[in-house]
C-alpha cells in the first residue's frame, strides 16, 4: 500500500470475521470503537494460533498479498510458519493496509488471555471482539510510550463520562 | 456505549471525585473533552466510519506532500 492509498481497516475485520478468524481487535481501532478520537492507520490483532485458526488466517490473507512492512523489497510473509516461529507480534503490509498480528500482546497476553474479558460490538452483522477499556489501560501501562500516556487519560475520561455513578 | 456488550470484569467503579480527577487530568493533558462528549453517542459502526474518513483524509494530504 502505498502513502497515498486509504487503509481499508473495516474491510480486513469483515473479511477476518467472514473468513472464520479468531481474533481480539487492539490497538488504536479499540480505542476507536470505545469513543477515543484517536486515529489510527494500522490494525492490531490478537489472533488464536491454534493450527485451524492460522490455516484459516492465511487463506483469508493470502489475497491481501501480505509482505513484511520493515524488510526491505517487499518480502511475502508465509503467515502461519511466522507465527508458529515464537514471536510476539508479525507486522505486515498488505494491499487493505498495514496489519499487526499479535500472538502476545504486553499487559494483555494471547488470544485465550484476551478473549474472555474482552468486549463484543456487531460490525456489518457480525460479532467482533475488541479489547475492553480495562485491557487497554493494562496494554498501555505495559507499553508506557508518551502516546499511551495521552490514551491513558482519554481511556479514563472516558471512564469518567460513561460508566454509571459508583454505589 | 449501548450497542456494546461486555463480557469480561469491570474495573472498580470510579467514585464522583476519581470521575472528577480522571477529567481534570485529561483535559490538563489536552484532551478534548467535548470532542469526546460529541462522540461518545456514537455507534461502533459510525465510530469505525469516523476513523476510515480521518484516514482518506490524512491519505489525501500525505498525497498532496508527496507529489
Amino acid at each position: 500500500m502505498s502513502d497515498d492509498e486509504v487503509p481499508d481497516l473495516e474491510g480486513m475485520i469483515r473479511g477476518l470475521a467472514d473468513g472464520g478468524v479468531r481474533f481480539v481487535v487492539g490497538g488504536g481501532l479499540a480505542l476507536s470503537m470505545h469513543g477515543s478520537a484517536y486515529v489510527t492507520l494500522d490494525l492490531d490483532v490478537i489472533v488464536d494460533t491454534a493450527p485451524d485458526n492460522l490455516a484459516a488466517l492465511e487463506l483469508v490473507m493470502a489475497p491481501w498479498a501480505p509482505v513484511f512492512r520493515n524488510v526491505p523489497g517487499a518480502v511475502p510473509v508465509p503467515v502461519a510458519d511466522v507465527l508458529r516461529s515464537g514471536l510476539d507480534v508479525l507486522t505486515t503490509t498488505t494491499a487493505r493496509g498495514d496489519l499487526d498480528l499479535f500472538v502476545r500482546m504486553a499487559g494483555v497476553g494471547t488470544f485465550a488471555d484476551a478473549a474472555g474479558a474482552a468486549d463484543l460490538t456487531r460490525i456489518g452483522g457480525r460479532s467482533v471482539a475488541f479489547l475492553s477499556i480495562a485491557q487497554l489501560l493494562a496494554a498501555k501501562r505495559a507499553a508506557g510510550r508518551p502516546k499511551d500516556i495521552a490514551h491513558i487519560h482519554e481511556l479514563e475520561a472516558i471512564r469518567a463520562l460513561t460508566e454509571p455513578p459508583a454505589g | 456505549m449501548s450497542t456494546v456488550s461486555r463480557e469480561g470484569p469491570e474495573l472498580p467503579p470510579m467514585t464522583p471525585e476519581e470521575r472528577a480527577a480522571a477529567l481534570a487530568r485529561a483535559e490538563a493533558y489536552g484532551i478534548d473533552l467535548s470532542l469526546l462528549r460529541r462522540r461518545l453517542p456514537l455507534t461502533p459502526e459510525q465510530r469505525l466510519g469516523e476513523v476510515a474518513r480521518a484516514a482518506r483524509a490524512i491519505a489525501r494530504l500525505r498525497a498532496g506532500v508527496v507529489r
